[in-house]
């Protein structure tokens, strides 16, 4: 199992486990976290699961697609941290990610 | 306690589950649904169905949402009637079950051609998971398809099974591809792929029915009486909502079941939302963003909450390499001009000289600062779009940013 730190919009961060080779957004759903709404299903094409990865983890992800790029490209309280979480493939080495919905205190 | 029924468990229904608890609702939550798979993605099945799409992969939420939210998932079961003045569904199960607010959320069906031998083995029109295996497991070295219909779903499978060398031969009804929904400009530079991409098309071609080699099929028969032989087919001629079970319970209906701006139906205590509802005085919406967004909209409502902000409509398919994107509703009239920018094909439409829709073809960076701008509702002429200095994407960043909060909460 690997388990993610998750901050929601109000502020509360809660740990998520998930079983290694899903998706960081099937995680996220899993837990019933508020806000994220997942229109297309990981085919990158609606941009609405948006969520900012922690400083210190932004570089041990693979580097995002153009497709992902641009569909952030434009995204609410986008930063160099921002990520979809449905392109973010859940493998051991995550074991700790941390992250935070844009707009979380 | 209260007692929510959500009625089919696709996009509209899940998401419909998902907002009223999102949204604060303490009550019971029953979500009924006809198939017996966890509930899953529907556009997946047509785009990528040859990469054998496994359950959890295309799984809506996961399992364990449906218990985390205390939403019970009722799989394989079917709503056989409404009573609407005693507030009570009859269930497939015989059971009885009573609500206080009803949504309906059960989606379409795809049309039928009505021709004879369209029941022979090898004939495959998807909409459900069991589709696209079959579909999946049908091609093999040497297959020959024939895919009747040139809308999305028609295109997406056509180009994706020429993607894994099957031979596809396409049968539209009129000369340009997705002819009823994209502007002529988006239609001709898609036309011109599909050729790319080895795809023959036919159009016009009146199809009196399907010949079998005993129960498998053999090949098509044309009105003309010729023969056209192949190993699968593909139907893909729209879709039609399910309304009769709203119909039967004397619900007003007409191409949907029929809804006012706040998602009600004419029977008290019944709202409809997604592919099966239509808001009166407008054309029915079949898409994904349609249904999620009238989902958060009921939760809205029954929580006693504000509506979300509107969104402009949009859709995407997925046309083998092809991501093509739309925002607002074209008109058949709109004045259409077209460009390269980002790299990829761009028409305008314009209404009235003001931009009213966008289509892209692989230029995702402005469909979303189309959407961006069409959603705050800014006014642009055609005369600024089309001046050599404008930048859709520096415009969009330009406009005051929504708060996340209208835009993605709820």
């Amino acid at each position: 199992m690997i388990e993610i730190s998750f901050t929601e919009a109000d502020g509360n961060t809660r740990t998520l486990s998930a079983e290694s080779g899903g998706t960081l957004l099937n995680a996220i759903l899993g837990a019933g976290i508020k806000g994220i709404v997942a229109e297309c299903g990981g085919g990158c094409s609606c941009g609405t699961c948006h969520v900012h990865v922690a400083r210190d983890w932004t570089d041990r992800l693979p580097a995002p697609a153009d497709d992902e790029t641009d569909m952030l490209s434009l995204a609410e309280g986008v930063t160099e941290q921002s990520r979809l979480a449905c392109q973010i493939r859940l493998v051991p080495e995550l074991n700790g990610l941390s992250v935070a919905l844009p707009g979380a205190a | 306690m209260q007692r929510i029924v959500i009625v089919g468990a696709g996009h509209a229904g899940v998401q419909a589950a998902a907002s009223l608890r999102d949204q604060g609702f303490g009550g019971a939550i029953e979500l009924v649904s006809a198939e017996n798979a966890l509930p899953y993605h529907r556009p997946p099945l047509s785009k990528r169905f040859a990469g054998g799409l496994t359950d959890a992969a295309i799984a809506l939420r996961p399992a364990a949402f449906y218990s985390a939210q205390d939403i019970s998932l009722r799989r394989a079961t079917v709503v056989e009637e409404i009573d609407a003045s005693e507030q009570r569904l009859t269930l497939s199960t015989g059971e009885q079950l009573a609500y206080d607010q009803l949504i309906l959320a059960t989606g379409s069906r795809n049309r039928r051609l009505e021709v004879p031998g369209e029941e022979l083995t090898g004939i495959v029109s998807i909409r459900n998971l069991g589709d696209a295996y079959r579909l999946a497991t049908s091609v093999v070295i040497g297959t020959r398809a024939f895919v009747v219909g040139a809308g999305y779903l028609g295109l997406e499978v056509a180009a994706a099974l020429a993607k894994r060398g099957v031979k596809v031969t396409v049968a539209a009804s009129r000369p340009l591809p997705l002819g009823r929904s994209v502007s002529p400009d988006t239609a001709s530079v898609l036309a011109a792929a599909l050729r790319d991409m080895g795809i023959e098309t036919i159009v016009g071609a009146g199809i009196s029915g399907f010949e079998g080699n005993g129960r498998r099929i053999s090949g098509v028969r044309f009105a003309d009486r010729s023969l056209y032989e192949t190993d699968l087919v593909i139907i893909g001629i729209g879709a039609m909502p399910n309304v009769e079970l709203a119909q039967h319970a004397g619900v007003e209906v007409d191409d949907g079941v029929l809804v006012d701006a706040a998602l009600a139906t004419s029977a008290a205590s019944i709202s409809a939302i997604g592919d099966c509802a239509r808001v009166r005085g407008i054309a029915r919406l079949e898409s994904v963003a349609n249904a999620t967004f009238q989902a958060r909209c009921i939760a809205a409502r029954l929580c006693g909450r504000p509506a979300p902000a509107a969104e402009t409509p949009w859709f995407w398919s997925d046309i083998g390499d092809l991501k093509l994107k739309m925002v607002g509703l074209r008109q058949p009239d709109d004045v259409v001009r077209t460009l390269t920018a980002d790299g990829g094909h761009v028409a305008l439409c314009f209404r009235n000289g003001e931009l009213a829709a966008v289509e892209t073809i692989n230029a995702n960076r402005i469909h979303v600062a189309a959407r961006r701008i069409l959603d705050a509702g800014v006014q642009l002429g055609v005369d600024a779009v089309c001046a050599p200095d404008f930048d859709m994407v520096a415009h969009a960043k330009s406009l005051a940013a929504r708060p996340i909060e209208a835009s993605r909460a709820a």
